[in-house]
């Protein structure tokens, strides 16, 4: 094998593109079946998944490639490694990055990325400010749901 | 544009929202409407049941605990080289500051029973008296076609020195209908004491049964070993299907035995013996009123209060295999704080309809009144009261 057919060119929404192992892509279930089917070249447009957001992806898939590969890194590390990948993501950021991991078909990553939000938020101030969500109970409605939830296991 | 969580398709919003534990699920339900229909789905809760609750982690029990008078969930774990607890959460009540008393568990359900100004506790001159006014309950259910319907006994069985100086008030409660009834034609077996899950231990040496669906007892039932007024008696349940016993031994009051049960029935229970110790052996006494077996890890845990300590006690065959602590004692506790296994259901209590309470029959309110006049004369006689616990 030749090693350009080893390195596969990935092309975001806006146009960047990046060079990467085939190994790496490949652990996209999307990509890997667009090269399965041959419908396309060594370029692949991805075109939901913006550039800024596609090198993070690349970077987790480099990462699970190498240590599913040589098996140097203990999967301790590598948990280490994902908690640190995700602990500084924005809101909007982790949000794209399940829009991507769920349209490249990647299921470790969104794993991870939806547990990163599901870890991030607890309290009622929580969901309302970090998920962005507004209240729309009525005061009566909010009392009504308190009145049913009066009872619960907390911290 | 920033990205929201609202601009994720439903399939995804609601993987994240499963992966929330269930101790923030109040708040997830007062952050929208949306949320708060989708959290109460059956589907939604079934999944969500299965991902947060019933999946339990190599060598990890739950517990119940009840300490400095608020309820505690906790995961206690056994492995093969460490032991360990994790705080799983807290029973709060929104609106106040409430205190906890006694619980009881079955089928996922928690009978809590509050503390509160009125609750006076005698001591009553029995070995194995508890607190006179204060009723025992036991949770159980009756099995209908499609489902369970929950029922709740509630009991005064007590007598005065003399058995013709008694007091016996049985009560139940069904939820179906929610309908108290006083059960009339009762056969009571004196001081019936413990109650799990409709069992009693009666007189100390016997078990008896209280059938939900028919609503009266069985028959007693011999327990496996033999015991004298000094030896120590207590039951507690695995997994909701079967009951472990533990006792010292007649003759030798330093040697503990466990026993389980291999066959429940109302009318017969068949039991093995578990494991037998020797106290002086162990590092730890094994002796918790409230304890319970996990019989994949072959070991007993008993909740003990030690010194200014709440602690686990961990039992194996091979002896004492450990001790975890789990939280500062900053008061004197007076009475034995309890405890029981835990195993989360998706058991719903059906509402009152219209959130009221049904008006209960004029012969029910009529019984109520006269047990209520008997019980006061009955408590009248009692010679030592201690106010407040």
């Amino acid at each position: 094998m030749s090693k350009s057919e080893k390195k596969i060119v990935l092309k975001s929404l806006d146009n960047e593109a990046f060079e990467v192992e085939k190994a790496v892509a490949l652990q996209s279930q999307t990509i890997w079946v667009m090269c399965e089917d041959k419908c396309v070249g060594n370029e692949i447009p991805l075109e939901n998944v913006t550039g800024q957001i596609l090198a993070k992806v690349i970077d987790y898939c480099k990462k699970h490639a190498v240590v599913d590969g040589d098996g140097d890194e203990s999967s301790e590390e590598l948990k280490n490694w994902d908690t640190e990948f995700t602990k500084n993501m924005d809101q909007s950021t982790l949000f794209n990055m399940i829009l991507a991991a769920n349209y490249l078909n990647i299921k470790s990553l969104l794993n991870l990325t939806c547990q990163a939000v599901a870890d991030k938020t607890k309290t009622i101030d929580e969901f309302h400010t970090f998920l962005n969500i507004e209240n729309n109970f009525t005061p009566e409605e909010e009392a009504q749901i308190c009145q049913e939830n009066l009872w619960a296991f907390d911290d | 544009m920033p990205t929201m969580i609202t601009n994720l398709p439903r399939d995804l919003m609601e993987d994240i929202l499963l992966r929330i534990p269930l101790k923030s699920m109040r708040a997830v339900r007062l952050t929208c409407k949306e949320w708060n229909n989708l959290s109460k789905s059956p589907s939604f809760t079934k999944m969500h049941f299965g991902k947060t609750s019933a999946t339990t982690k190599e060598g990890e029990s739950r517990m119940i605990l009840i300490m400095k008078d608020s309820l505690y969930l906790v995961s206690v774990f056994v492995n093969d080289v460490d032991l360990s607890t994790e705080h799983k959460g807290k029973l709060t009540c929104l609106n106040e500051q409430v205190k906890i008393s006694y619980v009881f568990h079955c089928d996922g359900l928690l009978l809590c029973i509050l503390k509160d100004d009125d609750n006076k506790v005698v001591i009553f001159p029995h070995p194995r008296c508890g607190p006179v006014d204060r009723f025992g309950y036991a949770l159980g259910y009756e099995n209908k076609k499609s489902r369970r319907n929950n029922k709740l006994l509630r009991f005064i069985d007590r007598c005065l020195f003399t058995y013709n100086n008694e007091f016996v008030w049985y009560k139940i409660y069904d939820f179906d209908s929610d309908l108290w009834k006083t059960l009339e034609f009762i056969t009571p077996y004196w001081h019936i004491h413990l109650t799990y899950q409709g069992y009693y231990e009666g007189y100390s040496d016997h078990i008896i049964c209280f059938d939900f669906t028919r609503e009266k007892f069985g028959p007693l039932l011999r327990l496996p070993f033999s015991c004298s007024l000094e030896s120590f008696v207590t039951l507690s349940c695995i997994r909701e299907e079967k009951i472990a016993a533990l006792s010292t031994n007649e003759g030798d009051p330093d040697c503990f035995e466990r026993w389980m049960t291999t066959m429940i029935e109302p009318q017969k229970v068949l039991w093995s013996k578990f494991l037998a110790m020797n106290a002086r052996q162990l590092d730890v006494m094994p002796i918790s009123p409230d304890f319970f077996i996990d019989d994949v890890k072959n070991v007993a845990m008993g909740f003990d209060v030690r010194l200014n300590r709440f602690t686990v006690n961990i039992i194996g065959e091979a002896g004492s295999v450990g001790q975890v602590d789990l939280k500062e004692r900053t008061e004197e506790c007076r009475y034995r704080p309890s405890a029981c296994s835990y195993v989360p259901s998706l058991v719903e209590i059906k509402k009152p309809k219209g959130g009221q309470r049904k008006e209960q029959s004029i012969l029910e309110k009529h019984r109520y009144v006269q047990k209520l006049l008997r019980l006061s004369v009955f408590k009248w006689r009692i010679p030592y009261t201690v106010e407040t616990l």
